[in-house]
């Protein structure tokens, strides 16, 4: 029999602007906005990969001032993603991106999931509005 | 120190740090009571393989993991078998449509297609008594069932 885990509790972190992800916040939950304007997170680049490091980031305010970059620092990102439309949103769909743009149109508690397996992040993506998470 | 593995995220709010536990896969696999919580990364070089699950009868409740295509558009076809029609699934791919959820209908397999593109995804888990799935696949109709 495995292990059951009771009155578990997510690690959560409002974060309100740039920040730089740490090995340490793997496990995190990153509740996103961007009142001071366009600003950057940033993913522990391709050499620092940790295999099993794992994000989740939330649209906390709703159609954010600022864009917000989820940065890799080099095209090391491959997911899906579903949002409004009909069609493949902005899924990598092979060809693996560097960021992850969360645009000012997004919604509260669009949400993002990134693990990485230490050689490439693998994201999901859910969105309630077309096209308002972009890739780059 | 050693970061906990594990799918539980954390035992208190301040715990931090873990790391999910990642299984590369290439060829045919039992899947194990124990592999519960881990992350199975899909390749399939050498020919179609099955991916055996636990059985209806050797469910147990809160078992779960995920499954993450790492090669893009796999060499052959990979299939997620439950050996009996206990798999409700839901899934959204490009298609403006329920793809190839199953509405209320379980099935035995999911099977992930050689259109398939890296990063396409399937979490899995059981109450006990059903597998609940949720997939996500850049390509529409990648995943099938039957």
């Amino acid at each position: 029999m495995g292990r059951v885990f009771f009155d578990t509790r997510k690690n959560v972190q409002d974060q309100d602007g740039a920040y730089t992800i740490l090995s340490s916040d793997s496990g995190k939950t990153f509740m996103l906005s961007s009142s001071g304007g366009a600003c950057e997170i940033t993913l522990p680049v391709a050499a620092n990969l940790e295999e099993g490091s794992f994000y989740k980031f939330i649209v906390k305010e709703d159609t954010p001032t600022g864009v917000i970059t989820i940065a890799a620092g080099s095209a090391i990102l491959d997911g899906v993603q579903k949002d409004a439309g009909g069609d493949a949103a902005n899924s990598s769909a092979g060809t693996a991106v560097s960021n992850l743009v969360i645009g000012t149109a997004t919604k509260q508690g669009d949400s993002i999931d990134i693990f990485t397996d230490g050689t490439t992040y693998y994201f999901e993506c859910l969105s309630s509005t077309n096209n308002s998470i972009t890739t780059s | 120190m050693a970061s906990p593995v594990g799918a539980a995220i954390a035992q208190n709010p301040d715990a931090s740090g873990v790391k999910l536990n990642i299984h590369s896969l290439d060829s045919a696999y039992t899947v194990l009571q124990s592999d519960s919580g881990k992350v199975f990364m899909i390749s399939a070089t050498g020919g179609d393989q099955a991916i055996t699950l636990p059985v209806a009868a050797d469910l147990q409740a809160g078992w779960n993991c995920k499954f993450v295509v790492l090669e893009d558009t796999p060499s052959n076809v990979t299939t997620l078998a439950a050996g009996s029609a206990i798999i409700d699934f839901v899934m959204k791919d490009p298609g403006g449509d329920a793809s190839n959820s199953t509405a209320g209908t379980a099935v035995s397999n999911i099977i992930i297609g050689e259109t398939c593109t890296q990063g396409d995804v399937i979490n899995l888990f059981t109450d006990g008594v059903t597998y609940y799935a949720e997939g996500l696949s850049g390509i529409n109709d990648a995943f099938t069932t039957s």
